[in-house]
């Protein structure tokens, strides 16, 4: 999986592929587990995303794209460098900080959702998404680790 | 002496006619009686404090706590505690007669409605079909002497083990194991007593201000969704795990196809329902059953199972944490099974 696929499931989510490419796609999701995750955790963080921030100014997707290839590239130089300037006196900037912190609560929340299992039937395409309500208890939450062993004590 | 000699004949007398009264105490039980008795509602009602454990690989286990409440008509409660915290509400779900309800205070929901029934006999005769079962001795759990008892899968690999009471019957302990053999699931009862729960007890009803959902409705519905769920719920299975919930539905454009996954927040499971024409020959399938223009298929693939069934002209595809009786009532509930 790399930056290729992330774009290609990003067209997929928001509906620009043709029906060949969309088909190739689906066949790819029913067999490979970790890009159907990679779609769940980017439909998480693209209702998140529109849920948590007000309507983002025309260019931003791009902006944060052409900053995320960018941290790529300058492995070198910490991430919160590329941050800091992209918040820095551009009048997009509170906007791209909301949103950032939606993806950081989306990858939190992530952790939470349950994951599909690895044997699973390509999914169709999704007309009705998953919405995780920030800060509410998961299904997750009313387990708890435990040390495995097999007696009556609680 | 004579009177010695009688003592001692008397004592050989009573020990002669103890002995096959002992004998058929510690005899073994028929298998399918053992499994009906547990698959049946218990004579009288019960509160057993109980924890389930889920083992999966390269992961520490993880534990739920619960209690539950069992009446003799069949009624069943679970109560999960829903937090650290003392005061918070548990999680409770219910079901009885045909009708099954979840309260969940911590996110202020509740579900409710039918929920299919079956007679434990059916349930007996599905086991049956995919499972061969042997009786043991089952050593204590719950300070009670137990039998277990062992399923096996067409291959013999051991796939749930069962220990139940030996004078009530009830199931106090499951272990279900994964297709390589390793532990997948365990649920042990710690402590158990008589009771008679009152029958409001198993259908909890909605706080004020919180408005009741069907159970066909995911658990995160998306409030601007296209094309409302309401067109696939009544597609889907109408019997759904103890604890388990529709946690996403996703339809196509056409409507032609439905996904569905199931979550009890440890163990999961998918629904597909889609035209039979599509191609599916996925690896390890073998037909294990066939009824005119149904068709049962287990597929095990990479150490997973799934099952998938083809009523008339859809096809349905189990796959997930779920036993192969368990998929197979599943597919059973779709609305199109015959």
């Amino acid at each position: 999986m790399n930056e290729r696929d992330d774009e290609r499931l990003t067209d997929y989510l928001e509906g620009r592929l043709d029906a060949e490419a969309r088909a190739l796609l689906e066949a790819r999701l029913g067999g490979d587990a970790a890009l159907a995750r990679r779609l769940r955790l980017l439909r998480a963080l693209r209702t998140s995303l529109s849920a948590a921030v007000p309507p983002a100014p025309a260019g931003l997707k791009a902006d944060l794209r052409r900053l995320a290839r960018a941290r790529d590239a300058e492995a070198a130089r910490p991430w919160w460098a590329d941050l800091r300037e992209a918040l820095s006196g551009r009048s997009w900037a509170y906007g791209a900080g909301a949103a950032f912190a939606a993806a950081g609560v989306a990858l939190v929340l992530r952790a939470h959702l349950p994951e599909r299992p690895s044997v699973s039937p390509p999914p169709p395409t999704e007309i009705v998404e998953a919405r995780s309500d920030a800060g509410a208890q998961t299904l997750q939450d009313l387990w708890s680790e435990d040390d495995g062993e097999d007696h009556d004590h609680l | 002496m004579t009177e010695k000699i009688m003592i001692i004949s008397s004592l050989l007398a009573a020990l002669a006619l103890a002995a096959p009264a002992s004998a058929a105490r510690l005899a073994r039980p028929d298998a399918d009686a053992l499994l009906l008795r547990a698959l049946s509602a218990p004579a009288t009602g019960y509160r057993a404090v109980e924890r389930v454990q889920v083992f999966e690989p390269g992961r520490k286990p993880r534990a739920l706590r619960l209690t539950r409440v069992a009446s003799a008509d069949g009624g069943v409660r679970l109560e999960i505690p829903a937090g650290r915290a003392k005061k918070a509400s548990p999680l409770v779900y219910a079901r009885r007669a045909g009708r099954a309800s979840l309260l969940w205070p911590a996110r202020s929901r509740y579900w409710d409605g039918p929920l299919q029934e079956e007679a434990p006999e059916r349930s007996l005769r599905r086991l049956r079909a995919f499972y061969e079962v042997s009786v043991s001795t089952g050593g204590q759990v719950a300070k009670r002497k137990t039998w277990r008892a062992d399923l096996r899968d067409a291959r013999g690999r051991l796939r749930r083990s069962l220990w139940t009471d030996r004078a009530s019957g009830i199931l106090l302990k499951s272990e279900s194991y994964r297709l390589d053999g390793a532990l997948e699931r365990r649920r042990r009862v710690s402590r158990l007593e008589a009771a008679a729960p009152e029958a409001a007890e198993f259908a909890p009803s909605a706080p004020a201000g919180v408005r009741a959902t069907e159970w066909t409705a995911p658990e995160f519905p998306d409030p601007k969704s296209r094309r409302p769920e309401s067109s696939a719920k009544d597609r889907l299975p109408r019997w759904v795990p103890d604890r388990f919930l529709l946690v996403d539905l996703r339809l196509s454009a056409d409507g032609s196809r439905i996904h569905a996954d199931y979550s009890d927040g440890a163990s999961n499971y998918a629904l597909t329902e889609e035209d039979a024409a599509r191609p599916f020959a996925p690896k390890g399938a073998r037909v294990v059953a066939r009824d005119g223009a149904a068709s049962l298929t287990l597929v095990e693939d990479a150490g997973r199972l799934s099952m998938a069934a083809v009523f008339g002209s859809r096809r349905y595809l189990v796959s997930g944490d779920l036993q192969e009786d368990e998929m197979a009532r599943v597919l059973e509930s779709v609305p199109g099974a015959p």
